[in-house]
């Protein structure tokens, strides 16, 4: 059975209400009329036979049948009934309608042999003498106790049916009728049972296809009515409820791609769920390609496989370090993303775990800045530890017996003070190093406008003597407007560090070029310190600020350099907002550069 | 009978995609340890590739199972024997990749010798190569497959470069002699390394389309 609509299922049953009691009603009452009719016939014709027969007995008596015919006659023209006098061998006696001669023997006709047992009979039947259908009743007819003769009376059965056809066909008018009019309330009360279900039919599937734009509105029977208000109700709710989560999902995404931390959720069966921006990026994958699939597929990594799986099984948080190689960069010095990974299964409310969610922190640079620091420390208590070494030889030298000769003994106090004067650059430089970054970091360097050539003029005035003794000739290049916020003896400092440097790593009779340039396009003071020394080579360019960084050690030791003076100016030049950098060319000398940001011109 | 199927697929394809991730690591860490003269990195990928030589018995096992179990046909069974022979050369890049380590070994101990220019170069590539056909493999796109096959002329290429220049070297400084071998037997590993790419790069193509395009090129016209 395929389902069928609800308006035809109602229109039919309707018709079937309606139409099975009038046709079952029609028919009953039409046949049940039909044997009353016939009945009240039967009894009609057989009183009038039973009065014909009363006086057809007195008649019998006679010996010729003359008077028996003519009697027949004289009643049929009165009654519209046909009789016939049948004697009992057979012989019409008498007849209304034919003359009795002409008439053949009726001892064969079924109401006379039933007749003549002594009982009414009844019988429908074709007349050959009238040519046509007669309904007969016969009767015995008495004398003196005997039967005499059959007197049979009989009436056209077309006037029956004539009678009970015009009777049918009223009732047909009236049943067609009433069929009509059913037919059409049924159309019409199905017609408005189903028309609001099939609109709110429509509007539903409208919901669930998502659009709860349009109200429903229905003005039919109150429960259709009722019914579409909560369809609109739950319309509202819905629409508000996938506002909320469409909000809520929005939100989330918000939230997960901008992060800086990576983060991966998985299901039970290691599936990824979520993936933001940051875990693309630091896994180098494809973020659409992603979802839904298999966390080794997604993300071909055995350590972060092994680690998710953990998580996944583990009812407390786990963390794990992972270097990964990033690809494409074999070359580079340090070529491992460090990553710090925290894990965490996710739990139903059962407390199963459905999934692990993984966070991910690149942690690259605090890797980078806890090497720095653990070789500054470790420089420090080397350096330290040089001077004191041999400041400690000597001590012992002395006691064991050298202060007895005052020639060693001063030689020796010599490299002792010399050793003291070291530990002690080493530690003022550090102290510097230390307070010019903390004046950085709260920003109390006081910084006054003062022009730029004024500190360059003094920092070369300290290293002339040391200049003259190299014989290396400084060039000064400064124009006099430029002006920029310094603390003056900062700067000076620093700009005094790297002529120091310059003269230090140049050979004798060569030249040290100064110049503070104006760049009038970004804004800023670029003061260069060019030497034609011995230059660095490109690895170590990119470390030379850091901390007791150097690129030859015996080398800078022996010309006095605490490992400390080039940090210093990148720490004086940050704390004026400034940028340092270098350019060098093996053996052909360096180019340092100091950019401050320019003061514009009063 | 079907979802047994596919359940068994689905494992055979986590299987096969853990091992071919173990071998690319284990590939990178045998580069990085060369590059880094780095002797604890390679001690550590000789010691990972048992785990690779386990799993390859682990797959084909998998793979046989499933031959006699279902009797896959069609996709499925282009599949597996795509698989059974990827598990081959994932294995064979396997050894390579312990061959390479062994090497790194030594030229950890001898310390200052400088590579030719080109040597990274075909580290990178022959490691690329790798990365590309599994990504290929696990994306199932035959155009990366192709472009694979494309680059491992490349590679041939680098290599026959790094014979010359490891002649010339001998010839100029015998003194490093042993490490100049070292180093032509690096570069013959990776470009056996990318020779296996390109194999799995075709097996790939194979199962995505079904059509063998092995020798079908100018390829392998190396020694």
């Amino acid at each position: 059975m395929w389902p069928k609509k609800l308006f035809w299922q109602l229109y039919c049953s309707y018709l079937l209400m309606v139409g099975v009691p009038v046709f079952v009603i029609t028919w009953y009452s039409t046949d049940s009329f039909t044997k009353f009719y016939r009945t009240q016939m039967v009894e009609d014709l057989k009183a009038r036979a039973n009065l014909i027969a009363a006086q057809v007995e007195n008649y019998l008596t006679y010996s010729s049948p003359g008077p028996v015919d003519s009697l027949c006659k004289a009643l049929g023209k009165k009654i519209p009934t046909r009789f016939t006098v049948i004697g009992i061998d057979g012989k019409v006696l008498g007849d209304s309608h034919k003359s009795p001669d002409s008439m053949e023997n009726h001892g064969s006709r079924p109401e006379f042999i039933a007749a003549m047992k002594g009982s009414d009979a009844v019988s429908e039947r074709y007349s050959f003498t009238l040519s046509e259908s007669m309904v007969y009743v016969a009767l015995p007819a008495f004398v003196n106790g005997k039967i005499s003769a059959v007197v049979r009376t009989s009436f056209p059965v077309y006037l029956i049916k004539k009678a009970l056809y015009a009777l049918y066909e009223k009732i047909a008018i009236v049943v067609f009728l009433t069929a009509f009019f059913a037919a059409i309330m049924s159309y019409w009360v199905s017609r408005k049972i189903s028309r609001p279900i099939l609109q709110m039919k429509l509007r539903a599937q409208h919901f669930a296809a998502g659009d709860f734009g349009n109200k429903l509105s229905i003005d039919s029977y109150e429960e259709a009515n009722q019914l579409a208000a909560g369809l609109n109700e739950m319309a509202r709710q819905l629409n508000e409820r996938l506002a909320t989560i469409t909000e809520q999902r929005n939100e989330r995404d918000a939230v997960l791609s901008s992060m800086i931390e990576g983060v991966i959720a998985i299901d039970a069966d290691e599936k990824i769920l979520t993936i933001n921006k940051a875990a693309e990026t630091l896994f180098s994958i494809n973020q659409d390609r992603c979802k839904g699939k298999w966390i080794g597929e997604a993300l071909r990594n055995t350590e972060v496989h092994e680690f998710l799986l953990t998580a996944l099984r583990s009812n407390s948080p786990v963390e794990k370090e992972l270097a990964l190689p990033i690809p494409g960069q074999v070359k580079d010095t340090e070529p491992l993303l460090y990553l710090q990974l925290h894990g965490n299964a996710l739990l139903d409310t059962v407390g199963r775990a459905i999934g692990a969610l993984m966070v991910v922190n690149d942690i690259t640079k605090i890797k980078k800045l806890e090497n720095i620091r653990k070789d500054f420390v470790a420089n420090v208590s080397h350096e330290l530890r040089t001077p004191l070494t041999s400041i400690k030889g000597y001590v012992e030298t002395l006691l064991c017996g050298a202060l007895n000769n005052p020639a060693e003994a001063i030689r020796f106090l010599t490299v002792i003070a010399n050793q003291v004067d070291r530990i002690n650059s080493i530690v003022e430089d550090l102290l510097s190093l230390s307070r010019i970054e903390r004046d950085a970091e709260v920003s109390s360097v006081d910084l006054v406008a003062t022009p730029v050539c004024e500190v360059l003029t003094a920092a070369l005035e300290t290293c002339r003597h040391k200049a003259v003794l190299k014989s290396i000739s400084l060039d000064v290049e400064c124009d006099g407007a430029i002006l920029a916020k310094m603390e003056k003896s900062l700067l000076e400092q620093a700009i005094v560090n790297l002529v120091d440097n310059a003269i230090n790593y140049s050979d004798e009779k060569k030249t040290v070029k100064i110049s503070a340039q104006e760049n009038a396009l970004d804004k800023t003071v670029v003061i260069s310190i060019r030497d034609e020394g011995i230059g660095i080579s490109q690895e170590h360019l990119e470390r030379i600020f850091e901390r007791f960084y150097r690129v030859d050690k015996a080398r800078s030791r022996k010309l006095g350099g605490t490992g400390l003076g080039l940090s210093i100016v990148k720490h004086i030049v940050l704390a004026h907002g400034g940028k340092v950098g270098v350019s060098s060319v093996l053996g052909q000398g360096s180019t340092f550069t100091i950019t401050l940001p320019l003061l514009k011109q009063v | 009978m079907a979802i047994h199927l596919q359940r068994e697929i689905d494992k055979l394809k986590k299987k096969i995609l853990t091992l071919s991730t173990i071998v690319e690591e284990n590939v990178e860490r045998a580069v990085r340890s060369v590059e880094k003269r780095d002797a604890a990195l390679a001690k550590r990928v000789i010691e990972e590739d048992k785990a690779v030589d386990t799993m390859e018995i682990e797959v084909e096992e998998e793979c046989l199972k499933v031959f006699a179990l279902h009797q896959p046909v069609a996709t499925d069974l282009r599949f597996i024997v795509a698989v059974l022979k990827i598990n081959n050369d994932l294995e064979r890049i396997g050894d390579l990749t312990v061959n390479i380590a062994e090497r790194s070994l030594v030229l950890a101990e001898k310390g200052d010798f400088v590579f030719s220019s080109n040597f990274p170069t075909m580290m990178e590539k022959a490691r690329l190569m790798l990365k590309q056909c599994l990504d290929a493999l696990v994306n199932l796109d035959s155009k990366q497959a192709l472009a694979v096959c494309a680059a491992d002329d490349e590679v041939d290429a680098l290599y026959r470069e790094m014979f010359e220049k490891v002649k010339t070297g001998i010839i100029q400084d015998s003194g490093q002699i042993d490490c100049y071998l070292q180093m032509l037997s690096i570069s013959r590993h990776l470009e056996r390394i990318a020779d296996h790419a390109t194999n799995i790069a075709e097996d790939v193509i194979y199962m995505i389309e079904g059509s063998i395009i092995r020798h079908s090129g100018g390829k392998f016209k190396n020694s």
